[in-house]
């Protein structure tokens, strides 16, 4: 436990070291949210006000971009994140039932996480790839024309994958 | 300068305009009515209702009117069918999820009879409760339109309110999302407290993770309130207005330098309604802050209560009427000798009670008349003056005038604390073309919308400013030279400015950023505050500032934070008035008898009594409790007078309030007092006798008058030679606890009267134990916010709670407490100390 929380206070301080090599412009802002998103999964509230100080912004502006944007999370996500296009080209060829489906399966509502806080699910408005609908992006790899079928695979897998996690720290 | 104007047509009516300004504005100037909720005089155009939409001859299509700019020529119509149609269709889109009875109500008419009947509750929940009723920008563009029906069914986003806030809440659920409060929030406070949260439907106003205003670092200047079109910022236990008349005084607010005009709302039985700021000569959000908006309403006439005179008997205090009392002084004055006795004021009185209690006093003979100044700052620039002989006329090179096109290098100075109104003004300028540079070590609410911070160590402010002045007389060509600028050249020549810079606690890129910017730009004007005087090298402090902005052709501005400080400053220049800034040597005098007489105009945290001890305030503060008589004094924004602000404004004081039937006029105090001791009655000087009492120091009017010439004294190269000695050894890891420690001012302490304590909100709001400290620092030492803990300075000890926040300087903590007794005085004094911070006992 004690282990986990080293990890996390070195994670913090290593995404705060980003500042570092980022100009102290306000146009930076957003990279170094996006970076912070990509490091972390997701963006700590004393690192707003870390940014906050560092890019002469106030800390009131910077959450209100965070909570604007879905690219940006404030909470903690888990090792493993779908997200389900509901776009308009994903929607008409079905991508609420594939929506319900991984509901279905892992037990939990759009937008949130399940029990072990292992997989989040998550549904967004458009991808900007609907030559491939229904698009699933499960980890960051894009997923193309998923179906029901499909769906059960990328379960099964990711709880898979979940197990084998937990040995390595056995 | 003329101001260009244009004319144009708006419905067919020719309109001149000043060119500029929208055709929003330019049809508001000209009497004409356009709906709008989100635009405000003052505020940036937000273009978010779409109710101002107008059509432009010959565009094809409609605008909004509050981004359009007037031209020449143009032909406006602010009204056709198709327009109204789609003014109606958006007014109702806003309205489906604001609760649009009262605007529809088929009772209206009578609604002002019913609703008394009605109204029980604080909240608005409906029309009948809303203090906006009948103040309501929506219920004024629904009678424009003349809104019958809402085609869409009200929707309650059932949202939580904010109600655990000081001074104000907020109701979601009646935001029509214009996003006014959140312009004047950021845009025109600059306190950017208030923002937009969430996306689409969810979109609410918010702060950061929603915490509570409180938490926020708001400031409750109240201007969100001001601003908002609707209920849904209100200003707490506000009540409707129903038929009764409001009447309105307006007083000087005496708490801070600024003096700004406030104005009361009192109701038919003279209880205050609301304190507003006076919106005669600005928009009513461009001044006051939240010491003067809320701290009066609970402190005013209604709530108010003033302690009534009182002697001293043996087992505590008697209470006595004024007509016993003021006797009674008398009596012991026609005694004293007066080489034995002292008066002492405080500042927070209008000039003219001054004036009257220090000629009291000097009728008597007695020498050892005092203001009691703690900052000892204009004062200390005076000595300056004089010590470089450079009559230099510190005090009317203030911002008299609006400012424009200027840039400014704020120095020590929290401004948004100590003078908002200078604050607000700088900051209508930053919008256009100003830059601001702002060096300091401490705490400073607006380094972050500075172009440039600085912050070097405490007390070492000198080092960084001869550091940019080092490299400044490097680089910049075509320089004014006025005497003395060779010799500083070459002394200055003899200092590398990186080491200068190191020693100061800065790097040598952000003092060349600083070099950069002062030549990008012109019109430098260089504001300093009481926080760099208060430091042991306060005289190397003003040195480095002259010096530099006379290198950079700027102008020099101290900015004082307390009312009057001008006007007793003035005095004590020309030996009108002595000032007392430490109690050690006054409490040794009156241990060693030699002062056997007080009489206090104010207060001071005295805590040796002399033989006899007369206090005059509003309050029984700790030193009235000594006392052997106590005159209550009357309530000072309830007297007609005069008070100087910082920039040498004569401000007055006219309504006077209804006050206590018991209570007298101070000046009615001293001119019994005089009858009583057989003087002839002190009549208020004339107006231009107060300008005569700052003829010690300078004419008013003019601007940088005195003579302008480098200063470098003899000993400047050796003691800036010791404090890079001393520093250019790398600095060791400090002691696990050990600061330096910034002892800040806390104008929260007004007369004697602690205002957190005596005032409900205010203790909400205001923690005056604070401890300010850098978050990376706090986590080094395992401190939590909120933690209690406590400082070791020169064996005594401080109390304080933990507040991390990003502002601080590393190794610098930041505490403002309110200078109620002898040691914090002293602390106080010194400015910048060192101190240990030690856990308290678990």
């Amino acid at each position: 436990m004690k282990k986990n929380k080293d990890d996390q206070d070195q994670k913090l301080t290593e995404a705060g070291n980003l500042l570092k090599a980022i100009p102290a412009d306000r146009k930076n802002l957003i990279f170094f949210l996006h970076q912070v998103q990509d490091q972390l999964g997701y963006f700590p509230e004393e690192l707003v006000l870390k940014a906050a100080s560092y890019f002469s912004v106030s800390p009131a502006e910077i959450f209100g971009l965070l909570t604007f944007y879905s690219a940006f999370k404030l909470n903690q996500s888990c090792a493993h994140h779908i997200k389900v296009c509901q776009g308009t080209a994903c929607h008409v060829r079905g991508s609420e039932a594939i929506g319900n489906e991984f509901t279905r399966l892992l037990g939990i509502e759009p937008g949130s996480y399940d029990r072990g806080k292992s997989i989040s699910l998550e549904t967004v408005n458009c991808l900007g790839c609907c030559a491939i609908g229904p698009v699933v992006v499960v980890d960051g790899q894009y997923q193309a024309q998923v179906n029901l079928k499909d769906v059960e695979k990328i379960v099964a897998g990711l709880t898979a994958l979940e197990k084998s996690d937990e040995t390595d720290e056995i | 300068m003329e101001t260009k104007s244009v004319q144009l047509k708006i419905d067919g009516q020719v309109v001149k305009a000043r060119l500029g300004i929208s055709v929003l504005q330019a049809a508001r100037e000209a009497g004409l009515y356009i709906p709008a909720l989100c635009e405000l005089e003052g505020l940036l155009p937000g273009s978010s209702c779409r109710l101002c939409l107008i059509k432009i001859k010959d565009r094809p299509s409609f605008v909004p009117a509050c981004a359009t700019q007037a031209e020449e020529g143009m032909e406006v119509m602010t009204s056709s069918e198709e327009l109204e149609k789609l003014r109606q269709a958006t007014f109702e889109l806003i309205l489906s999820e604001h609760p649009y009875f009262c605007l529809l109500c088929g009772e209206k008419a009578d609604c002002n009879e019913l609703k008394v009947t009605m109204s029980k509750a604080f909240d608005p929940g409906g029309c009948v409760f809303c203090p906006k009723d009948g103040d309501c920008d929506l219920q004024q563009v629904a009678s424009y339109l003349k809104i019958k029906k809402v085609s869409y069914k009200f929707k309650d986003r059932g949202r939580p309110q904010w109600l655990q806030d000081p001074f104000i809440s907020h109701n979601p659920n009646l935001c029509i999302l214009c996003g006014r409060c959140v312009s004047v929030c950021g845009e025109i406070r600059g306190e950017n407290v208030l923002t937009f949260v969430n996306r689409g439907p969810s979109t609410a106003i918010g702060t950061f993770y929603n915490l509570p205003l409180k938490e926020s670092n708001c400031s409750f200047c109240g201007a969100c309130l001001d601003v908002c079109p609707t209920g849904a910022m209100l200003e707490k236990g506000l009540l409707a207005v129903r038929d009764e008349k409001l009447k309105s005084r307006s007083f000087i607010c005496p708490l801070c330098g600024c003096g700004c005009e406030l104005e009361t709302e009192l109701e038919e039985d003279g209880s205050c309604r609301r304190v507003l700021p006076s919106k005669k000569n600005q928009p009513v959000f461009m001044s006051g802050c939240w010491r003067g908006r809320f701290g009066w309403k609970e402190l005013l006439p209604g709530s108010l209560y003033v302690d009534s005179p009182s002697l001293k008997i043996k087992e505590g205090r008697e209470k006595v009427s004024l007509e016993q009392a003021i006797p009674a002084l008398a009596s012991r004055l026609k005694q004293v000798n007066p080489e034995e006795t002292a008066f002492i004021c405080s500042e927070s009185a209008p000039v003219e009670n001054l004036l009257a209690f220090i000629q009291l006093g000097q009728a008597l003979g007695v020498e050892n008349v005092f203001w009691y100044y703690p900052e000892n700052f204009l004062t200390r620039v005076n000595e300056f003056n004089e010590e470089n002989q450079l009559s230099f006329d510190f005090y009317s090179a203030g911002p008299a005038k609006p400012l424009t096109d200027e840039c400014f290098f704020i120095v020590d100075s929290d401004l948004k604390s100590e003078a908002v109104t200078l604050w607000l003004e700088i900051k209508k300028q930053l919008r256009a073309v100003a830059r601001m540079i702002v060096l300091d070590g401490g705490f400073n609410s607006i380094e972050g919308q500075a172009s440039l911070k600085l912050k070097p160590l405490p007390g070492r402010e000198y080092l960084a400013l001869l550091s940019i002045l080092r490299l400044w007389l490097d680089k910049a060509k075509g320089l004014k030279l006025y005497p003395g600028f060779e010799e500083l050249k070459e002394k200055l020549s003899g200092f590398e400015p990186e080491d200068l810079a190191l020693a100061s606690g800065l790097d040598l890129s952000s003092v060349k950023a600083a070099v950069d910017l002062l030549a990008a730009k012109k019109s430098w004007k260089f504001i300093f505050g009481q926080r760099l005087l208060r430091s042991e090298s306060w005289k190397e402090n003003l040195l480095a500032v002259w010096n530099l902005s006379l290198a950079v052709d700027g102008q020099i501005f101290p900015l004082s934070s307390k009312i009057n400080e001008r006007f007793l400053a003035g005095l004590a220049a020309s030996g009108k008035i002595k000032i007392i800034d430490q109690l050690g040597n006054l409490e040794d005098r009156i241990r060693e008898k030699k002062i056997k007489n007080l009489y206090v105009y104010g207060d001071l945290p005295l805590r040796e009594k002399p033989e006899f001890l007369a206090v005059q305030n509003i309050f029984l503060s700790r030193l009235g409790e000594l006392s052997d008589i106590f005159l209550s004094a009357s309530f000072y924004p309830g007297e007609s007078g005069h008070f100087l602000d910082y920039g040498s404004r004569l401000k007055a004081s006219s309504d006077r309030l209804e006050q206590n039937k018991e209570q007298r006029s101070d000046l009615e105090v001293f001119n019994r007092l005089r009858k009583e001791l057989g003087m002839a009655d002190w009549s208020a000087p004339e107006k231009n006798i107060i300008k005569d009492s700052l003829q010690g120091i300078a004419s008013i009017s003019g601007f940088q008058t005195g003579l302008k010439r480098y200063i470098w004294p003899e000993d400047m190269a050796r003691k800036t030679q010791n404090s890079l000695a001393v520093i250019n050894r790398k600095p060791a890891e400090s002691a696990a606890g050990e600061f330096i420690i910034i002892i800040d001012q806390n104008l929260d302490l007004y007369s004697g009267l602690e205002l957190p304590e005596e005032v409900p909100g205010y203790s909400q709001a205001r923690n005056p134990d604070l401890v300010l400290i850098h978050p990376d620092e706090a986590s080094r030492l395992e401190l939590k916010a909120d933690q209690e803990i406590t400082i070791r300075v020169e064996n005594k000890t401080l109390r304080g709670q933990i507040k991390p926040d990003f502002g601080l300087r590393p190794g610098v903590l930041v505490i403002r407490p309110l200078i109620t007794d002898p040691f914090l005085l002293e602390l106080y004094h010194q400015g910048v100390v060192r101190g240990t911070v030690e856990l308290k006992n678990e």
